[in-house]
């Protein structure tokens, strides 16, 4: 540890990381004990970190076409990314001689330019990503989920700000392809095709990167001439180094060493705006994200420095473009100060520095946090925390860095929040939406498939569904134990034919519980579901065709790693008012989902129903082994009934690979040995030998 | 100088620039809570002094120290701010 001129001393954490971090590298293949088992080489891929020039065109929409920035941070659990839109501008193309001009839209940024800077006038969209490639991909795709945010500005200038308002969930599979001329690196570009929560395509969506940074801006420092440049803390640590700590390329502009004291050495809230508006070396701030520090010797409002482009100082109503500190304020010569007691501002560059890039830290957004002593806590606090036991003097107990919450708001905050001139200052943190750190990874090299057991069902009829997770990679994999709904790890929703999306979920979620097995490269696990109603309602409340969407989830090294599969069901409408009436009840009565689940005489209401739909010809093939597998379980003093239960299942029943398994267990519960038991056995091995079923079933049937 | 403020506050009027609770320590500090997600806090964390009777001098979330002008009637405090805006707190045990 290295003690410098000024008496300052680092701290034990050093300067910040460099940015991008250390890349992971990807997965070696494990040697294997046999010569013969040597999986192939598996190809693995894995989302480059970085800023991506984003452009998303939605479908039908020819003169509507958005460009931006997806940035992909890398850190130690994977990846977070967050995106944000801007709508490309149409002009109208004069034809003359009487012709009416003609829409023209224009160009989208140029890729060799890098991170694009665009017009916050054009600012739509913000992109909260959550899900994406956190690691590595077997293959050439993954799924990219976002919500899109809409930001709506408020009438008038920049300073009265805007509202979000979230549009809704889209994926994208994302395909890596050859980046077309003018991109900085030709294997680091993705496109594929945009769809919303029901499956239908909206759109077009590229990305192609262009920088190893996130975001890029200036930072403009003017001073009067008796006044210290913060260029850095006197220990190598400055601006370029506070930037990339949190993906920021920030080039500083160290300008003007003259600028005049207006009425003293002290100076005004609005005397520092006036001199930020009248010596920055450019002030187009569609063009460039630049920020200007001015130093000054005293300060009328504050002591060590202030973010003055706020509330009422901010004169033009273009907030958060610049901050002003003060070189000649002296640190009080009291304990608190340290080492530093009584030295003027401008003279301790560590105290000196970190208030320029805390009050740079307030022209970016950000507020005062005294979680850590990092820069966007006060150094009122900082020092007076040195006198605590144990603590380096100030300021050797300055932090280095931003606390861990406000570098990611740096890094994912939409555009408008951090950019100067967007958003006013005191934007709150929770009315802005921001990308989450832990995102659900897509578990390639695992495929889930999603077969109707029947390709169309009556209204009112459950649909069941085959659902098969299969390792299509050549190395063994981790998988869930079980894909049933009571197991925990299924959800998933269903789109009807209007569009309305309806989700369906196990009773307890808790991914961190789920059993895994381990698939071989092959092998799979198989289950069934029978699906009719979720938390919204019924799922198939309409005749036509409704999109199920089967997700699997689990815990996968502390991160929540999915697979998801579909499949189109074809809801008939009701042939007759009886059906419709039987139908209508099932639909609506709750309780018909958990004798579906748990079944139970105490479910009154759903044991009705679902009598009433074995009573009904078109929906009791449906619903016949609901009803049978509640009979043959014994239920507070009413003794199981196998027999009515068998009498009740015929070659028309409609069983899943699952009820047929459970049936046979019904019949192992009851003794094989009875006749009921005997008549449901030789039903059941009837109907197994046309089922395409795991080995589980058949051997539960076979064994009776 | 601090006496007559210190101690743990809760906001009683509407006045969505300031937050919905301020604890102003004898040793200068002060620290906030603030549920309301709409704006962020004029008084956020920071120091505060009392420089003479009825006044006092608040950092602020964007480092300006505001002069208020304060008066205490049992256990309530009412704030004015520069601009006139009047705004007031009740203590807590």
């Amino acid at each position: 540890m290295s003690t410098r001129d000024n008496g300052f001393t680092p701290t034990p954490e050093g300067p910040p990381l460099p940015f991008p971090l250390p890349f992971p590298e990807p997965p070696e293949p494990q040697p294997q004990p046999n010569p013969l088992l040597i999986p192939p080489p598996l190809s693995f891929r894995s989302l480059r970190c970085g800023c991506y020039l984003m452009n998303y065109t939605p479908a039908a929409s020819p003169l509507v076409s958005y460009d931006g920035s997806l940035r992909v941070e890398c850190h130690a659990d994977g990846r977070t990314a967050s995106g944000d839109l801007y709508q490309r501008p149409v002009i109208w193309l004069p034809l003359g001689l009487g012709r009416p001009p003609r829409p023209i839209l224009l160009g989208g940024p140029s890729p060799a330019a890098g991170i694009p800077v665009l017009s916050r006038s054009r600012y739509r969209y913000y992109l909260r990503v959550t899900q994406l490639a956190e690691r590595f991909v077997v293959g050439n795709s993954f799924t990219l989920g976002f919500e899109m945010w809409r930001f709506t500005k408020a009438t008038g200038g920049w300073s009265t700000g805007g509202t979000w308002a979230n549009e809704g969930a889209f994926t994208a599979r994302v395909s890596w392809q050859t980046a077309p001329p003018g991109y900085p690196s030709a294997s680091d570009y993705l496109a594929g095709d945009v769809k919303n929560a029901a499956g239908v395509v909206v759109g077009r969506l590229t990305l192609g990167w262009v920088s190893a940074y996130l975001r890029k801006a200036t930072v403009e420092i003017d001073r009067v001439a008796v006044s210290e440049p913060p260029l850095d803390n006197g220990a190598g640590v400055g601006w370029k180094a506070v930037g990339d700590s949190v993906g920021w390329d920030i080039t500083v502009d160290e300008s003007d060493a003259n600028v005049a004291e207006p009425s003293g050495e002290s100076w005004s809230d609005a005397e520092a705006h006036a001199a930020m508006l009248a010596r920055r070396d450019a002030s187009n701030l569609d063009a460039e994200w630049r920020y200007h520090v001015l130093c000054v010797r005293r300060l009328d409002s504050t002591e060590r420095g202030i973010m003055y482009d706020a509330y009422g100082g901010d004169s033009n109503n273009v907030p958060r473009e610049g901050c002003v500190i003060s070189s000649h304020w002296v640190m009080p010569n009291t304990a608190e100060w340290g080492t530093v007691k009584g030295v003027r501002f401008g003279k301790a560059p560590a105290p000196y520095f970190r208030t320029a890039v805390h009050e740079a830290g307030h022209a970016m957004g950000l507020y005062h946090n005294t979680a850590d002593h990092g820069y966007m806590n006060t150094t009122n606090v900082i020092a007076g925390n040195s006198l605590d036991p144990g603590s380096p003097a100030f300021p050797a107990n300055i932090r280095w860095a931003y606390h861990p919450d406000d570098a990611k708001r740096l890094r994912h905050m939409p555009d408008i929040y951090v950019r100067p001139g967007g958003t006013p200052f005191g934007t709150s943190y929770g009315t802005t939406p921001i990308s989450p750190t832990d995102l659900c990874f897509e578990f390639d090299g695992l495929t889930l498939t999603v077969t109707p057991l029947l390709d169309a069902v009556p209204f009112g009829a459950p649909v069941r569904v085959n659902v098969e997770l299969t390792n299509t990679s050549a190395a063994p994999l981790p998988a869930p134990a079980s894909l049933g709904l009571k197991g925990g790890a299924v959800k998933g929703l269903v789109a009807d034919p209007s569009g309305t999306v309806r989700v369906f979920s196990p009773v307890v979620i808790c991914v961190e519980d789920t059993p895994l097995v381990t698939l071989a490269p092959g092998e799979s696990v198989r289950d069934s579901l029978t699906l009719l109603r979720g938390p919204n309602g019924p799922l198939f409340p309409l005749a036509g065709v409704h999109k199920v969407t089967v997700e699997v989830h689990w815990d996968r090294d502390g991160a929540e790693a999915e697979v998801s599969g579909q499949a189109d069901v074809m809801v008939t409408p009701a042939v007759d008012d009886a059906h419709a009436r039987a139908a209508a009840a099932v639909l609506s009565t709750p309780d018909a989902l958990l004798m579906l689940a748990i079944g139970g005489d105490h479910l009154v209401d759903g044991v009705a129903v679902v009598q009433a739909a074995v009573q009904n010809p078109v929906l009791a093939p449906h619903f016949a082994f609901i009803e049978a597998k509640r009979l043959a379980r014994r239920f507070g003093k009413r003794k199981a009934n196998l027999k009515a239960a068998t009498d009740l299942i015929d070659e028309h029943t409609v069983m899943s690979p699952a009820e047929v398994k459970r049936a046979a267990e019904m019949v192992s519960d009851d003794g094989a040995d009875s006749a009921a038991g005997k008549n449901l056995a030789k039903k059941l091995k009837g109907r197994v030998k046309g089922l395409k079923a795991g080995d589980d079933v058949k051997a539960a049937v076979d064994a009776l | 100088m601090a006496a007559p403020l210190v101690g743990n506050w809760t906001k009683t009027t509407a006045a969505p620039d300031y937050p919905d609770t301020v604890h102003f320590h004898p040793d200068g500090r002060y620290d906030t809570t603030h549920a309301a997600a709409d704006r962020h806090p004029r008084w956020d964390v920071g120091r505060y002094e009392v420089p003479g009777p009825g006044r006092v001098r608040v950092s602020t979330s964007n480092d300006a120290i505001i002069e208020y002008k304060f008066a205490v009637s049992g256990d309530a405090v009412t704030f004015t701010a520069p601009d006139g805006t009047e705004f007031r707190y009740r203590k807590q045990g």
